[in-house]
């Protein structure tokens, strides 16, 4: 931030934290219990944050963030979605299948239908971080972005919220009656 | 708690989220209010009520409860919900039945009356009364409208309650049932009293329906060839024998299948029975008839065409039955003049059939005879009565005072026609002015106790000598003598030999020096009834029990010899055997005089208070010549424990629980019933009472009666008592040991016997550690059910024997009987889950849950030790989960056993076993918030596995129904929650029981509401 009315200080002027919206803080709060009977090394709700200030504007300078923030987006999911036998199997520790992942949360809604989108999101990611995708705009990388939020969303949606939205729309009353 | 503002939505949306899943439904229903009914009936949203939902797999519709709940503030919209929904006879109807019927009790009168025309027509009570519950619902819906006075609405629902079963149900012979109505309780609803009582603007429905009800129930009756059946009971069997009497003529078109022969209309009232039964029930619709009848046709101030009108549209159209007959007979009389014409046909058919008695005997047209016959014209009644002369003229006495009972109830008419009368006196009838028709016995379906009853009074039998008595007893008071003394037989007042028995015992007492002195006059092969010995030694065993300060001080000797010169008389000439002479009481013979006998020989020789009633060394020889005659009786033979079908009345009923048919009782319960067996218990008896050793002449009587037996009674006894002997002379038991426990073939189950004999024993360690009772635990150890008699029951099971005998010989003896020992190894390395589990079950009740158990642990301080050792041991060695899950009972905190640390990973271990499923869950319900606090991380493991595993997954319902009881659970999981480091499990956890396991687990998710 410049203010003429200051100096101008010595050193660089870090920039300051990612604000997140309520709904990516709960994410980011059920990514880290998803993955925590699995006591992986890094947080992915650093991950998450990381892809969001990665794609902030004061970093889209950089000319390579949109790989950089799809990466990290990637690497959250890279855990469960990628081959259970293949190369790094041993180093993320996870023994079960995603469904299985998802289950032990208490997946309240999980079907195929969640987990082919996941699987999208995934892809999509992996082609923009590993450069296949050429004609990547900023545009699509927050469409991933917003992918990943909404089914990640509903995949990590549990019993209880349910019941907490259900308690919600009783409180409103019938439709015809709002 | 965080309250999220109000979501405004549209229906895709709400369906979308109640149909996410089924639990989600649940919670919607289950916490919506009364402004979204209106809004889910109008949007099909309650659809699921009238259609089969298969998403619900067979459950209740959620939709169904929410109405339910909504009937107290919405009765209105809720009983135009259910008007709109059909009820057929498929699994939603009746489950969608059983709750409207939930709703239907509750409702206002007004609005109940809005329902009871669906409530019968749709014949809700067939698709219900199989549920006890649905008949008080229909007890309080009559209650309801009958105090709003909708007297219609009551008959409609009365209608429904009465619905009858059709022929088919009632021939079901698998059923059993007998009523013709559908529910067994009837009474309790009070239907036919309400009926009874309906007001005058529908007396004439509630007339129609009982009258309808009564068509339905006498047409069950209906087939010609049904005389043929099997008759249904004592009564029914009279019937039919009543109208095979009548052969060629068909008296009644419809035989009664509820004959109601202790019913007289003239005198029925409702609500007189004392029993619910279906006959009560029949009975009261009859009595429900009459008093509408009196109503309707004979209260005063009815008119004659009026009462004709109701005649002929609802009793002229009943079947023609002995029943309906009988009722018209008494409606006819109520009316005469009205009635005339029927009345005449009714009298002047005693001339029409074969049997006349069989007409004239009903009460009813005894009464109406007499009432209705003034209404003839006279030249009708003059036939009448000549007729009646000349039919039983010359007959027999019999026949003649049915001739004469007639006559006798139209006295008046005679006495006017004087020539009549001459010519029926002529003819030897006798007419009595005072007679009346004999009333009816009422103790059919009454319960009361028979008493046996004597020859004189009690006092009476105080002032005889005993020598008087016992020359009674041998002439004039011989059973035989008894019942032929009693004229007229009572069934709850017989004349008999036990009313004498009962004389004898109860006078005992008050001279018992004198009844031992005379004893040997109770005692006479030749002259004597069995059954009074009986009595004799029944009255000396009741006075020691309860006289014992008298028995005390009286000389036995009379006794002693008595029993000595049955044994002398018994070694002679062998005493006979059988069953009763008589019906009407139980008749002792002389198996049962042994029987008693032995116990008396075992009273005296019992001591108490260090006294016995008789000096042993004095009676020494005497008694045991006496036992060792005893021991000698025939009573029990082989040829009783092969019978696969016991006899006697608590073996019938013991039977009856095995589903096989097919039942043997406990060899030593056996035992203990029969002359054999206890002779052999107070032979123990008296070898203890011979001192610390045994003498020859004991074991010589021992080994006589072993190398004899061939009983598994007996054999069972010789187990069962093995170490009583054994102490008193290990040598020479141990040279005997192969006889009880004989390894030849065709004594396999003699040797079972024994062995499952000796297993109800406690452990004593010089036994087992002694190499020849160890070889007995080895072979133990190799049995089967093969080696038992098939479906025997067992006094102690082998298998649960063996394994406390171990697990006691763990315990109390470690040192001879340590992990390492081999037959704790072999116990442990054989495939027998039973034996395992109850070792486990057995240590856990023992050791761990019993109230008392610190007494033990104090005395053996190394006993808590070997617990935890075993409990180790065993987890590291074993993983049948059916063994694991006998640990239920030792997850104890308050016995100071185990640390809950330690007893947390335990459990948690053993749960793991068997995917955490235990047999008994309460005390790791009652130790669940201790461990959650001392060992969280674990206990939360426990959790997960004992209710999420084992609970929800595994399907135990006990589990799931009572997990939550006292919120012990829930307290334990407040404290994980409120844990940092295992809140976030807590939570998953949460969320995967309230997913999988639904409502019973929703509380918990007030702990995570609660804490956000």
């Amino acid at each position: 931030m410049a203010d003429a009315l200051f100096p101008t200080p010595a050193g660089n002027t870090p920039l300051p934290p990612v604000r997140l919206t309520s709904a990516q803080e709960d994410l980011c709060r059920r990514l880290d219990e998803l993955y925590a009977p699995y006591g992986l090394e890094v947080q992915p709700s650093n991950m998450l944050r990381g892809a969001i200030f990665a794609s902030r504007t004061e970093c889209r300078r950089n000319p390579d963030w949109r790989a950089q923030a799809a990466h990290s987006l990637r690497e959250i999911l890279y855990p469960i979605l990628r081959s259970r036998s293949g190369p790094g199997r041993d180093t993320v520790h996870i023994p079960d299948d995603k469904r299985t992942v998802f289950e032990r949360y208490g997946s309240a809604l999980l079907d195929q239908r969640i987990l082919d989108a996941i699987g999208n999101v995934y892809n999509r990611s992996s082609n923009m971080a590993h450069h296949n995708n050429l004609s990547a705009s900023d545009s699509g990388f927050e469409q991933i972005l917003v992918d990943f939020e909404n089914f990640m969303g509903q995949a990590l949606t549990r019993q209880l919220d349910l019941h907490r939205e259900i308690d919600q729309m009783l409180r409103g009353g019938p439709p015809s009656e709002t | 708690m965080t309250e999220h503002p109000p979501l405004s939505v549209d229906k895709e949306q709400i369906q979308a989220l109640i149909y996410t899943n089924l639990d989600a439904r649940r919670y919607f229903y289950a916490k919506a209010d009364e402004r979204w009914l209106d809004w889910l009936w109008q949007n099909g949203f309650l659809d699921p009520i009238k259609e089969e939902d298969p998403a619900l797999n067979g459950y209740r519709p959620p939709e169904l409860d929410y109405l339910a709940r909504m009937a107290e503030s919405c009765p209105a919209k809720v009983v135009e919900i259910m008007l709109a929904v059909p009820i057929s006879t498929d699994l939603r109807s009746q489950q969608v039945a059983h709750q409207f019927l939930r709703i239907c009790r509750g409702l206002p009168a007004d609005q109940l009356a809005c329902v009871v025309e669906k409530i019968r027509d749709e014949r809700w009570v067939p698709l219900l009364a199989a549920e006890d519950l649905s008949v008080s619902a229909f007890e309080k819906m009559l209650k309801t409208l009958a105090e709003d006075g909708d007297y219609g609405s009551m008959v409609v629902l009365t209608g429904a309650v009465l619905t009858v079963r059709s022929k088919e149900e009632l021939a079901d012979k698998l059923s059993h049932i007998k009523s013709p109505f559908y529910f067994d309780h009837l009474m309790v609803t009070d239907v036919f009293s309400r009926l009874a009582v309906a007001d005058s603007e529908h007396a004439e429905d509630a007339f129609a329906l009982a009258t309808e009800v009564m068509a339905e129930v006498v047409l069950l009756g209906a087939q010609k060839d049904e005389r043929d059946r099997k008759p249904m009971s004592n009564l029914d069997s009279q019937e039919q024998r009543i109208h095979s009497l009548k052969a060629g003529t068909t008296v009644f078109e419809v035989p009664d299948r509820f004959s109601l022969l202790k019913v007289d209309f003239f005198e029925l009232e409702p609500g007189k029975g004392k029993l619910p039964s279906h006959q009560r029930d029949v009975r009261e619709l009859a009595a429900v008839v009459k008093v509408l009848a009196d109503r309707l046709m004979g209260e005063e101030g009815v008119a004659q065409s009026s009462a004709r009108m109701i005649y002929d549209t609802y009793v002229e159209t009943l079947p023609d039955s002995s029943v309906t007959w009988r009722l018209r007979l008494y409606i006819w009389s109520l009316r005469p003049q009205v009635f005339r014409e029927e009345l005449r046909s009714a009298f002047f058919r005693l001339f029409e059939v074969v049997r006349p008695y069989e007409i004239m005997k009903w009460r009813e047209f005894q009464k109406s005879l007499r009432k209705g016959f003034p209404a003839l014209s006279v030249e009708d009644k003059r036939i009448f009565v000549q007729k009646i002369i000349e039919m039983y003229s010359h007959r027999s006495e019999y026949e003649m005072d049915s001739g004469s009972q007639i006559l006798s109830l139209i006295l008046p008419f005679l006495s006017e026609n004087p020539d009549l009368e001459e010519k029926a006196r002529t003819a030897g009838f006798l007419l009595d002015p005072e007679y009346e028709p004999s009333p009816i016995e009422s103790d059919i379906g009454e319960f009361r106790e028979v008493i046996p009853q004597a020859p004189i009074t009690q006092q009476e039998f105080g002032q005889l000598p005993i020598s008087a008595i016992a020359k009674k007893l041998r002439k004039e008071w011989t059973p035989e003598n008894l019942n032929a003394q009693e004229s007229t037989h009572n069934t709850y007042a017989p004349l008999n030999a036990s009313g004498v028995g009962n004389l004898i015992k109860n006078d005992m007492p008050l001279r018992l020096q004198q009844y031992i002195d005379g004893a040997k006059q109770f005692f006479d092969r030749a002259l004597l009834d069995p059954h009074y010995t009986y009595e004799y030694f029944s009255g000396i065993e009741k006075t020691i029990r309860d006289y014992g300060e008298i028995a005390a001080e009286a000389n036995w000797n009379g006794v002693i010899n008595l029993l000595e010169e049955i044994s002398a008389s018994g070694e002679k000439a062998p005493f006979a055997r059988g069953e009763s002479k008589f019906d009407d009481f139980w008749h002792a013979g002389w198996d049962a005089v042994h029987l008693v006998a032995t116990d008396v020989l075992r009273d005296l020789l019992t001591e108490r208070d260090s006294q016995a009633l008789i000096q042993f060394e004095k009676y020494r020889e005497q008694s045991f010549k006496i036992i060792s005659y005893f021991l000698t009786h025939p009573q029990p033979s082989p040829e009783d424990e092969q019978d696969e079908m016991p006899r006697g009345a608590l073996d019938l009923r013991a039977r009856n629980r095995d589903p096989e048919n097919r039942w043997l009782t406990d060899p030593f319960s056996s035992a203990i019933q029969t002359v054999r067996g206890r002779a052999f218990e107070t032979f123990v008896l008296f070898a203890e009472r011979d001192g610390p050793h045994l003498k020859d002449d004991v074991k010589q009587v021992y080994e006589r009666l072993i190398k004899k037996e061939s009983t598994r009674a007996l054999m069972s006894m010789a187990g069962r008592f093995l170490p009583f002997f054994y102490f008193r002379d290990m040598d020479w038991m141990r040279k005997f040991l192969p006889q009880i426990f004989s390894q030849e073939p065709e004594k396999k189950y003699l040797n079972t016997s024994a062995w499952e004999g000796y297993l109800t024993n406690g452990l004593y360690r010089e036994m087992f550690t002694d190499p020849n009772i160890q070889h007995l635990y080895w072979r133990g150890l190799d049995r089967t059910d093969d080696d038992y008699p098939q479906h025997q029951v067992h006094v102690t099971n082998p298998d649960e024997g063996i394994a406390e005998h171990l697990a006691l010989a763990l315990m109390y003896y470690g040192e001879e009987f340590g992990f390492d020992t081999p037959m704790f190894k072999a116990f442990w390395e054989r495939d027998n889950p039973k034996q395992h589990a109850h070792f486990v079950g057995f240590l856990g009740q023992e050791f761990v849950f019993r109230s008392d158990i610190n007494d033990f642990h104090k005395n053996h301080p190394e006993g808590k030790q070997r617990l935890r050792d075993f409990w180790s041991w065993l987890i590291e060695n074993h993983n049948s989960p059916e063994t694991f899950r006998e640990f239920g009972l030792w997850i104890n905190l308050d016995k100071g056993l185990f640390e809950p640390v330690w007893l947390a990973q335990q459990v948690k271990e053993t749960l793991e076993k068997t995917k955490g499923v235990l047999e008994s869950e309460n005390d790791l319900r009652e130790s669940s918030v201790r461990l959650a606090q001392e060992a969280p991380e674990v206990t939360l493991e426990i959790a997960w596995l004992h209710l999420l595993e084992g609970g929800v997954r595994g399907g135990k319902r006990k589990t799931i129904m009572r997990w939550d009881l006292e919120e012990m659970w829930i307290d334990a999981f407040k404290t994980l929650y409120r844990n940092s480091t295992t809140k976030e499990k807590t939570e998953r956890l949460i969320n995967l029981l309230v997913l999988e396991g639904g409502q019973r687990f929703w509380a918990l998710g007030e702990i995570v509401e609660d804490n956000q």
